[in-house]
């Protein structure tokens, strides 16, 4: 290998040297959001397979064709079910019967550990060991009224969009 | 639910197959892969930053709205730097920029702009001396890149700059293997001929 040669490789050993030292650019801060503002994300799979589902049946021939099925179905149904329950009222009777007997038993059950526990708290207690005289007992109720008056006002205000307007709403990036 | 830590674990593949699932974090994590390479390769390739980062935008806006067409055969980072290479051959194209000035970005007006848009050498030695020794290098190896033509600078940059092989960057440009290997070849030649004056200082 002659001189020329041994300088050749040499200059090209360095420049690729060189040219894998080079640093890598950043783009500007920000630059993450502002993609991610233009991506159009893909719904999930069952939000997908939902919505093709509907706009299958959306098209208007299937749809009749599903509604028909479906009241098909509807008076089929209640064809077996009306004959089944006059059959069955008596059974049937008993059972609902016992399931109310239940449900009312559970609620007065419930009442009574509220009370009883209502009654024993300290805060209860507190209340009843206020020396309230009888001419207080109309302001103190009439400032009750007044203070859930106000409270259900200020949530109806509250959950109402503001001052019944439309609020253009900024979307800067 | 993978979390951004188990997902910088998990292969290109993986994280596009997460990301066609509907995963935000998938799609963060392309970006965060890529970002500086896609950016890096158009800035060289366009000399200009702000279009740099526009081509860089709407690169990643590109590739991340259609990765259902993303065939899984094929290296992601090949597909990513094929629209990358497009967009900034595209813009040289539009500006007709084949030939780029060495000193700051065509597109600048004022000497402020001239240098803003100007190339950045990175400061690696440790003296000022050395600083300055390799901040002239790095100026001149950038230089020397920019004089070359687009699909030159593409294919060294994507073969010395980013360490992808020749496969992937003949499958990246579009280009036959020869072609790529004859585009390095002659890029070298011409960088050899810029720099030599460098060697013997």
């Amino acid at each position: 290998m002659n001189d020329k040669h041994l300088h050749e490789d040499e200059l090209d050993r360095f420049i690729t040297r060189e040219l894998s030292r080079l640093p890598f650019h950043s783009p500007s801060r920000g630059f993450e959001g502002r993609v991610m503002a233009q991506v159009r994300l893909p719904a999930p799979r069952t939000v997908v397979a939902l919505r093709r589902a509907q706009a299958w049946a959306l098209e208007p021939r299937r749809a009749f064709a599903l509604a028909g099925a479906y009241a098909a179905c509807a008076v089929i149904a209640l064809g077996f079910a009306v004959p089944w329950v006059l059959h069955h009222s008596a059974p049937i009777a008993l059972g609902l019967d016992a399931v109310g007997a239940w449900f009312v038993a559970a609620a007065r059950d419930l009442g009574m550990r509220l009370a009883g526990w209502v009654l024993t708290s300290r805060t209860y207690e507190t209340l009843r060991a206020l020396p309230v005289l009888r001419e207080h007992l109309v302001p103190i109720l009439a400032l009750v009224t007044a203070a859930y008056g106000a409270a259900a006002i200020a949530l109806h205000r509250l959950l109402k969009d503001p001052r019944g307007k439309h609020v253009p709403v900024s979307t800067s990036l | 639910m993978t979390r951004a830590k188990d997902l910088a674990s998990l292969s290109d593949q993986e994280v596009v197959a997460l990301a066609r699932a509907g995963r935000e974090a998938a799609y963060r994590e392309l970006l965060h892969r890529y970002e500086r390479p896609v950016f890096s390769l158009i800035y060289r390739m366009v000399r200009d930053r702000a279009t740099s980062e526009d081509l860089t935008q709407e690169t990643f806006i590109k590739v991340l709205n259609a990765l259902e067409s993303y065939r899984p055969e094929f290296k992601f980072s090949s597909w990513i730097f094929k629209i990358a290479n497009n967009a900034s051959i595209d813009h040289l194209r539009r500006r007709e920029l084949d030939t780029l000035s060495l000193d700051g970005s065509p597109d600048a007006r004022t000497s402020d702009e001239v240098q803003a848009t100007a190339l950045q050498a990175s400061d690696r030695g440790p003296s000022p001396l050395a600083a300055l020794e390799s901040r002239e290098l790095g100026t001149a190896i950038e230089q020397a890149v920019a004089k070359l033509r687009p699909e030159y600078r593409s294919c060294i940059l994507l073969r010395h700059v980013e360490g992808r092989a020749y496969e992937e960057i003949a499958e990246a440009l579009d280009l036959p293997l020869g072609t790529v290997k004859t585009y390095i070849h002659r890029a070298r030649l011409e960088l050899r001929e810029s720099l030599a004056h460098l060697k013997d200082g």
